[in-house]
């Protein structure tokens, strides 16, 4: 007797079909499961028979194979336990195929008959090649995101079997928070003591979707700062969040019954972070690292030149395509990786140097600060902010400035600018478009032409300073030219500034 | 490289005669006839300021090109600044050359990013040692080095020097040899300028210009003649011909370094208006943009 039911399982991010082929035949009783299992997997034989056993099902005592077909493809996780519940009843006659036609199956089982949910469904469904895709509860939400499918859902094995057979009705789960309202409400910049230049470059990022690197002594609110950016992003769209809570979904960061992200993520890993960690790997399974959990959001690396150099380098492959490609022995995966990077550094080890002048760093001490800081991962830097210590009257009197959705306004209206050109932000602007989208005034490129002659600027700073003064033009609501001014306060902004002076 | 030689030290200047304390000879690469100039040392933190290093490297030439010989040494900082102007100087074949006494082997360049500035004062002046080929300079040896600085210099500026700066055993080194001192004067805020501070409140003569050097040396040494007195004196900026803005803009400018929300907070303008009046500074030569800030050329 033979059943087949459609499933899938992932590979990196993307679901893979998955059918699962149940033969039941005479012979010595046994369960082998073929077909490039791994060990979680291979582990559905125990689970499964343990179910059934709870759920009051009649285990037969034959030779049955399971075979998840393509075998080319390795298949790991609980995730195909259900659907090989569901194959068994299936060969073992006690669902008709017809019950169960066109419908797709995912879900790990409990030894006590409970469907349990599992990571990655957005991606799974989205593979199915089905029209009723049976879910377990807490994944509901997350399978109807794609909307190309019946979703149902039971608790139990044995209810699942009710509802199959027609005896039961599906029990339609509370579908009503579909979106993700964060909990904990984010910080907000209405909370900033002084500050205002660090505000203001940070606005001009988050318009325009610049990586910056925030420089400044210990304790002046770098971090701080950083951490109050996805305040003043603008929502995700909607492919964007799909994208996103897809892959947050593979690595099971979504759970009960959670909904699309909407907000813009904010990842922030520590320095002594692994590779794997940070960038995804793993050697069994392949999972996405931070900075694909960062796609659409904001990577922010605190104390930049303390993170091991090659994990650095390895970032410029994610800053160039937005996305990472991982290769291992058991297969190549791409994640998504298009975030925006927040990284900060201290002005020199002691953290004293830059304009206060009282640092005590040796030379050599200096110089291997700046060797931590690899060059071309410097140069696709936009925004380079210097971040003061505050002012002690600043520190003590009310904060004063603006709260986060005053400046997101301003945000959003900058970035529809720039969407208007068919970009998503005007970081992404190709040097190509430059002379359509930002034309300098005479009086612009007089400054442009000078500092270009003085050595001050190159060639590759000249197109980030024509963005970063496009942005600047889009706050203000200046029109298509780029004057002086926005070309002046770019380079204030200076990204060429040598990241470190060694003292003569 | 040349060897050095070894020579009496009151065969290299006269100012070591009957001298307290000092070696009877000291080692020697390049030559200058010390004697038939009169000579400033030029002393300083290791940890210089901008400004400190501007005052000193605007001192070394103007002295330089008036006939006066520049004595230091060669270390970080000030001393290096200052040979730096002696350097730029020597194009001349009225200027004076450059002294420089070190703490180590005249073949150790110290510190190391000093060594193209060492070689050219061995190739136009003359570097001075107490210690052999080969010596390594080592922190012990530097406030010796200084009593021989002292004994070597008519008049000897402080630009800026710590409460504990080795600089001020040169400045008791030189009070012991009845020289004439005198400072810089610099904020109060500033630690760099803490020494030089409190040598003004104690009565030494303040240097606010190239001329006081110049006068002090005069008197210091009737018998050596200055070749000729500095055209120019500090070039401050002429702050009535700029715009109201830009007036505004440069005052919020220090002499140490200022970020850009420094100014813009100072000058009461926003900081894009604040960034385009540096720019406008700067290309007109009043400020200068350095690493994150911006500073008075």
């Amino acid at each position: 007797v033979l059943g087949a039911i459609p499933s899938a399982s992932l590979t990196g991010i993307v679901g893979q079909p998955v059918r699962v082929e149940v033969h039941v035949s005479s012979g010595f009783p046994g369960f082998t499961i073929v077909g490039l299992p791994d060990a979680a997997c291979r582990e559905s034989r125990d689970r499964v028979r343990a179910a059934f056993l709870s759920s009051g099902l009649h285990w037969p005592m034959r030779r049955m194979t399971i075979n998840l077909a393509p075998t080319s493809v390795k298949k790991g996780g609980a995730g195909l336990d259900l659907a090989i519940a569901v194959g068994l009843l299936v060969a073992t006659d006690a669902l008709k195929p017809d019950q169960i036609a066109n419908a797709a199956f995912f879900g790990e089982l409990g030894l006590d008959g409970s469907i349990r949910p599992i990571d990655g469904v957005l991606s799974l469904v989205d593979a199915a090649e089905a029209d009723v895709v049976i879910v377990p509860p807490e994944n509901v939400a997350e399978a109807e995101l794609i909307g190309r499918h019946k979703v149902r859902s039971a608790a139990t094995l044995s209810d699942l079997l009710l509802c199959l057979r027609g005896d039961a009705p599906w029990e339609f789960p509370d579908l009503d928070f579909r979106e993700n309202t964060p909990q904990i409400a984010p910080a907000d910049f209405v909370d900033v003591h002084g500050h205002e230049y660090a505000r203001w470059a940070l606005e001009i990022a988050a318009a325009g979707g610049h990586h910056c690197m925030m420089v400044g002594p210990p304790g002046s609110g770098k971090s701080m700062l950083a951490r109050r950016l996805p305040s003043i992003l603008p929502s995700l769209q909607h492919t964007e969040a799909l994208e996103t809570t897809r892959v947050h979904s593979v690595a099971g960061l979504l759970r009960g019954n959670e909904r699309l992200i909407t907000a813009p993520p904010f990842r922030a890993p520590h320095h002594t972070a692994s590779a794997a960690a940070i960038l995804g790997g793993g050697s069994a399974q392949i999972r996405p690292g931070d900075i694909s959990l960062a796609n659409n959001g904001v990577l922010f690396m605190d104390e930049f030149p303390e993170f091991s150099l090659h994990i650095v380098e390895a970032l410029r492959q994610p800053l160039e395509d937005g996305l990472i490609r991982i290769a291992r022995a058991v297969a190549t995966v791409e994640f998504p990786a298009r975030f925006q990077l927040i990284a900060t550094m201290n002005p020199c080890p002691c953290g004293e140097g830059g304009l206060s002048g009282a640092c005590r760093c040796s030379d050599s001490g200096r110089l291997r600060y700046s060797r931590r800081i690899s060059g071309p991962i410097l140069d696709r830097l936009d925004l380079r902010i210097y971040v003061d210590r505050t002012d002690p009257n600043a520190l003590l009197a009310k904060p004063n400035g603006e709260s986060s959705a005053l400046i997101r306004e301003r945000v959003v209206a900058a970035r529809q600018v720039s969407t208007n050109r068919g970009l998503r932000c005007n970081a992404e602007m190709a040097g190509s478009v430059l002379d359509t989208f930002a034309p300098l005034s005479t009086r612009a490129k007089n400054l442009i032409v000078a500092k270009l002659e003085a050595g001050a600027l190159s060639a590759r700073g000249f197109v980030r300073i024509r963005r970063v003064a496009r942005t600047i033009a889009d706050l203000s609501g200046a029109p298509d030219v780029l004057s002086d001014e926005h070309v002046a306060a770019a380079l204030s902004l200076r990204p060429d500034a040598q990241a470190l002076r060694v003292a003569s | 490289m040349s060897k050095s030689r070894f020579v009496a030290a009151t065969d290299l200047s006269t100012r070591f005669v009957d001298d307290p304390g000092l070696p009877d000879g000291l080692f020697v690469r390049g030559k200058a006839n010390i004697d038939s100039y009169p000579t400033v040392g030029i002393v300083g933190s290791r940890y210089a300021t901008p400004y400190g290093k501007k005052i000193a490297r605007h001192l070394g030439r103007e002295l330089s090109e008036s006939g006066v010989i520049v004595v230091s040494g060669l270390a970080r900082g000030i001393d290096g600044c200052a040979h730096e102007g002696v350097i730029a100087a020597q194009s001349d074949v009225e200027v004076a050359p450059p002294v420089a006494v070190v703490g180590g082997g005249l073949d150790v360049p110290y510190p190391k990013s000093n060594r193209e500035l060492w070689e050219k004062v061995h190739e136009c002046g003359v570097l001075i040692s107490e210690y052999p080929d080969g010596t390594e300079s080592t922190k012990m040896n530097f406030p010796k080095r200084n009593r021989i600085i002292a004994a070597l210099s008519d008049v000897l500026v402080v630009i800026e020097s710590t409460s504990k700066s080795g600089t001020n055993y040169t400045v008791r080194e030189a009070n012991k040899r009845g020289r004439s001192i005198m400072a810089l004067p610099g904020p109060i805020t500033s630690p760099q300028s803490e020494g030089t501070n409190k040598l003004l409140r104690d009565g030494c003569a303040p240097v606010l210009d190239v001329e006081d050097v110049l006068l002090a040396v005069s008197l210091e040494r009737p018998d050596l003649p200055i070749a000729r007195y500095a055209r120019n004196s500090k070039g401050n900026a002429d702050i009535d011909s700029l715009g109201d803005e830009l007036a505004s803009v440069f005052t919020a400018v220090d002499v140490t370094m200022s970020s850009l929300s420094t100014i813009a907070t100072r000058a009461g303008i926003n900081f894009a208006q604040t960034a385009i009046c540096l720019e406008e500074l700067c290309k007109r030569g009043y400020v200068q943009a350095d690493g994150d800030g911006w500073i008075r050329a």
